[in-house]
């Protein structure tokens, strides 16, 4: 039997198997790595001094997109010993995440939803940390004649003049503001030139940019992707287009890997003085984006 | 758009540098593809041969569905891994949700089909002269079967390079199960996708063309190791 | 003692009948050749002999084992690899060890005027050298009935010579087809003609 599979692995063949060893060790070296650290990370007692522990945050691709998270984190991770991992996913998502128990916390912005969510039960402890707004972007031709007004009468006066408006249509955060907005000016039915995407945000931009429509974006997006569009701010500064970001503790009952206790941290460390600076400090594209959430208002 | 242009020379700019997100996503996307296809061969050849060769009830429904698998959407069987490995799922307990494995798992599950499916074509298609040479040189069934695999190398060969290119570029998997976390679970598909979304065009360019250099690569390497036949039987 | 005997032997594919052998007795030790015009079922009286082709139980009595048939194809096939290693696959089979393998086979080459070949590759070998070493290689596990279908095409006269030598000296059962005009005399005891069924008859 062996010489027969030795003859067999002779010459070519045998350089095959042996780069699909190779390959089999690397690879389950990759993933065994990975979840070696995840199991112990989450189950027993507690890691070894030197292992860190895992957190698992989801959060919107808008908010990952913006950066902040890459200059916030890794001062929590040494601190604390933990390896926190960004699940950047749809508003939507991130919240099905966290009512499944596969992550230990959220950090999304669509606060009707986090208190609904809080209610439920599904979340032990709810945060705002910070906020920045929204603006109405659309061609600098301002088909609809919207420009500098208040938000509702811009929504009502697109919808009456049935101008192109391209829609996220996907249950995030910002189409969640998009559709209470609607509500606000009287209701939203739809005409041809209102398109949904069902994509992110990026991508919507780049979508109403190519059609020269009017969409509503995250001030964050915007400032990325400025100077790749046309597109202009028409309506901003309304407090209307408030868009406060809360931080979600998720029910430990759920399961019972919850790394609570870091999950507590985070939210902590996330509403703590020291990051509430470097929050208002975070620029974006030289511009700053974010304000952290007053003190001292409820 | 003139970002094509300044995409590419912004992409060969970061793979010349050796950018460290670049590196990361190739090394991750290799070793998981690699370890899918793997897999794969291991649970699709015997599946592979048995179909071939032998008759059995159900034996052309069961070929039929492997065939129509080849067409699966990656985004459905990464929905069916998320909702096998999360928390509340049967797998659950295994916490493999956001792992490489997880990943590869789900891609094993994609590349099988393809090793079982072309695999079998080419096993069937062998010249019948080969099975009666072995025979009537009294090779036993073991030997008979590696005979076959090896007459049907080319196919075989072909069958995991498919595998292999459909695993590096499958994107629905890598982001339903792998979550696209950084230095973690984030592959050159995922990766490229999320640079595309943040509109860094350039560097999504570089992600994919290193992907497409990825399988052309893999291909040429196993020309050159396999030494390609040129029967004239 | 009787190797090969056939009783009313007719094989049909789809209906149609591509042999009707009758009935014939082949003695051990013969090397009897096979005649017949193309259609007249050749080839499909070897295959059934090596059991390639299914028949009516009753109509074929071959007294060998299995093991011990061996046929070699018209056209035949060679496997990926080495030319030794070929002509070493049955031996490997039978669980020879490395060294005497490669001994037999080289012994086999050389006897049949293909030492030429010994570390050659099977791709990009003549038709007749692919011929010797497929001989070769059903020689070199001393089957008891050996069945050839045209081993004499595409070799040169100095190969046909070797050959001859070669099948002469066995002292198993040689069943060979070839067409009559290549046919050197005495290189066959005795020749069976078949022609297209019904009818066969056989000469002495």
């Amino acid at each position: 039997m062996i010489p027969l599979l030795a003859q067999f692995f002779i010459g070519s063949t045998m350089r095959l198997a042996l780069g699909a060893i190779v390959a089999t060790v690397l690879g389950l070296s990759a993933c065994g790595g990975g979840f070696e650290e995840q199991a112990g990370a989450t189950i027993g007692p507690g890691p070894t001094a030197s292992e860190p522990t895992v957190l698992r945050l989801a959060t919107s691709t808008s908010t990952a997109d913006t950066g902040l998270m890459d200059h916030l984190l890794p001062e929590f991770e040494s601190a604390h010993n933990v390896r926190v991992d960004v699940i950047a996913v749809g508003t939507g998502q991130a919240l099905s995440l966290g009512l499944g128990g596969d992550v230990d916390v959220l950090l999304i912005h669509a606060r009707k939803s986090e208190l609904d969510f809080l209610k439920a039960g599904h979340a032990i402890r709810r945060d705002d940390v910070m906020y920045n707004s929204f603006v109405l972007l659309g061609p600098r031709s301002d088909p609809a004649g919207i420009s500098g007004r208040n938000i509702s009468a811009a929504f009502r006066g697109i919808r009456d003049t049935a101008t192109p408006f391209v829609s996220r249509g996907d249950d995030s955060g910002t189409h969640k503001r998009e559709l209470a907005l609607w509500k606000t000016a009287g209701g939203l039915t739809t005409w041809s030139g209102y398109v949904e995407t069902g994509r992110g945000m990026g991508h919507t931009l780049m979508t109403a940019n190519e059609m020269e429509a009017q969409v509503l974006c995250d001030r964050g997006t915007y400032l990325k992707f400025k100077d790749k569009i046309t597109l202009v701010p028409l309506v901003e500064d309304d407090p209307a287009l408030h868009n406060p970001y809360g931080v979600l503790v998720v029910n430990p009952q759920k399961h019972e890997r919850i790394n609570v206790a870091m999950a507590i941290r985070l939210a902590d460390y996330l509403i703590s003085d020291p990051v509430r600076t470097k929050i208002a400090a975070f620029r974006v594209e030289g511009e700053p984006l974010f304000h952290p959430h007053p003190r001292d208002t409820p | 758009m003139d970002f094509l242009v300044e995409g590419l020379r912004e992409a060969v700019r970061l793979i010349a540098n050796g950018d460290h997100q670049i590196i990361d996503a190739t090394l991750r996307t290799l070793s998981i593809s690699l370890s899918a296809v793997v897999l794969a061969v291991l649970i699709g050849l015997p599946i592979a041969t048995g179909l071939a060769r032998r008759r059995f009830v159900g034996q052309r429904l069961l070929l039929v569905l492997f065939r129509a698998a080849l067409g699966v959407p990656t985004v459905f069987l990464g929905l069916l891994c998320y909702g096998m490995l999360a928390r509340r799922g049967p797998l659950g307990p295994l916490d493999l949700l956001y792992t490489p494995t997880a990943i590869v798992i789900g891609e094993t599950l994609l590349a099988l089909p393809i090793v079982v499916a072309l695999t079998h074509g080419a096993l069937a298609t062998l010249d019948p002269r080969i099975p009666e040479t072995a025979r009537t040189l009294g090779a036993g069934p073991i030997r008979r079967l590696l005979t076959y695999l090896s007459e049907a190398r080319t196919g075989l060969i072909l069958a995991i390079l498919t595998a292999f290119t459909r695993c590096s570029t499958e994107l629905g998997i890598a982001m339903m199960v792998g979550g696209n976390i950084k230095d973690r679970t984030r592959t050159l598909s995922t990766a490229t996708a999320l640079e595309t979304g943040k509109g860094e065009f350039a560097v999504g360019l570089a992600m994919g063309g290193l992907l497409l250099l990825l399988a052309t690569g893999m291909t040429l390497l196993v020309a050159v190791l396999g030494k390609e036949d040129r029967r004239d039987a | 003692m009787t190797i090969v005997s056939t009783n009313q032997l007719i094989v049909r594919r789809a209906d149609i009948r591509i042999l009707a052998a009758g009935d014939l007795e082949i003695a051990a030790g013969e090397c009897v050749g096979l005649c017949g015009g193309n259609g007249s079922g050749k080839t499909t009286l070897l295959r059934v002999l090596a059991g390639l082709e299914p028949v009516s139980p009753g109509m074929v009595t071959v007294n060998c084992p299995a093991g011990d048939i061996t046929l070699v194809h018209q056209h035949p096939w060679l496997f990926h690899g080495g030319v030794l290693s070929n002509i070493e696959y049955g031996l490997a089979a039978r669980r020879v060890d490395r060294v005497t393998r490669r001994r037999i086979a080289r012994k086999w080459l050389e006897r049949l005027g293909g030492s030429q070949l010994a570390e050659r590759q099977v791709e990009g070998l003549s038709g007749g050298e692919r011929r010797r070493v497929a001989l070769a290689r059903a020689l070199a596990i001393e089957p008891t009935l050996l069945l050839l279908d045209e081993p004499l095409a595409e070799i040169d006269d100095t190969g046909i010579q070797l050959i001859r030598e070669v099948v002469e000296g066995l002292d198993n059962t040689t069943i060979l087809i070839t067409s009559p005009v290549d046919f050197p005399a005495g290189f066959v005891e005795r020749t069976i003609q078949l022609t297209t069924p019904p009818t066969i008859s056989a000469a002495g």
